[in-house]
């Protein structure tokens, strides 16, 4: 579709969040309602670390990652769409291609680094008629270089652009 | 078992001050451990993993081992070519990890 179009049903929050507080942050927003939320990381051992980490202290959380045999994947895909696990943590890759809709909050957790595949990611979210959410934690150390796109997708979808993220991508 | 117990020098109270400092230590060395089981992992491995993962040094220079044995779930052994392992048994809230990580995809390298 159009890009920027995709997504006015969807509210984009971002948030600054270095490297190091991205885990507080995503505990604390997922305390205030974790089913239904895939969250996207960037590597393999960080997407098992977080599902171990909060199946063990929070809530139950599966995984997908390209080392994951088809199998395996549809089954974590499963588990997570019938609520058995509130929250699935993927890493981009494996994500794709994989029928995954009609999540209530998608999480961006490592930014992605081109702006199709943020419009991808949070295109999960907000269908037909039904309002969705998607948050994404911004590292100025690392994310910068999307800022600007970014700041696009926010404008063109009627979003508010948070001050640090202008001051960044203006 | 008893004998093994016994000779245990180290107790679990040492390890207090670490654990009031670092609270979530045991849940994040657990899945370290975990994002490892296909393979397990050696000391040197934890420490970096640990530091990339929390932003923090791994709180402990000595005894490590000992250390790594006081927490729940985890185990330890010798390879032939003598380097130390640890892993990590499931629990009933990460069985489902567990039994993914382990029948995955062999990685060809460490990294990512």
């Amino acid at each position: 579709g159009v890009v920027g179009g995709a997504c006015s049903d969807v509210k984009q929050d971002i948030f600054e969040v270095n490297k190091f507080s991205k885990r507080s942050k995503l505990m604390e927003i997922l305390r205030e309602g974790a089913e239904g939320t895939i969250v996207f990381v960037e590597t393999k051992r960080g997407a098992d670390f977080l599902a171990s980490f909060f199946s063990e202290t929070e809530f139950p959380t599966t995984s997908i990652h390209g080392d994951r045999l088809q199998s395996q994947r549809e089954q974590a895909l499963r588990d997570f769409k019938n609520g058995t696990m509130k929250v699935l943590i993927a890493t981009s890759v494996a994500s794709r291609g994989l029928d995954i809709k009609n999540v209530k909050h998608v999480i961006n957790y490592d930014m992605p680094t081109n702006i199709d595949d943020y419009v991808h990611r949070i295109g999960r979210t907000g269908r037909v008629g039904n309002s969705g959410r998607a948050t994404s934690f911004f590292d100025p150390d690392q994310d910068r270089l999307i800022a600007g796109d970014l700041i696009k997708i926010l404008k063109g979808s009627d979003q508010d652009v948070p001050d640090f993220l202008n001051e960044i991508g203006g | 078992n008893s004998t093994s117990c016994s000779n245990m020098t180290i107790l679990d109270d040492s390890y207090i001050g670490v654990r009031d400092e670092y609270p979530d230590i045991d849940a994040e060395i657990r899945a370290i451990l975990m994002a490892n089981a296909q393979n397990g992992v050696t000391i040197s491995s934890i420490k970096n993993e640990y530091r990339n993962m929390t932003g923090n040094t791994f709180p402990l220079r000595d005894n490590i081992t000992d250390f790594l044995l006081t927490i729940p779930y985890v185990t330890a052994e010798c390879c032939v070519s003598g380097k130390r392992i640890f892993n990590i048994k499931p629990t009933e809230d990460t069985r489902h990890l567990h039994d993914m990580v382990v029948n995955q995809r062999q990685r060809e390298n460490g990294n990512s």
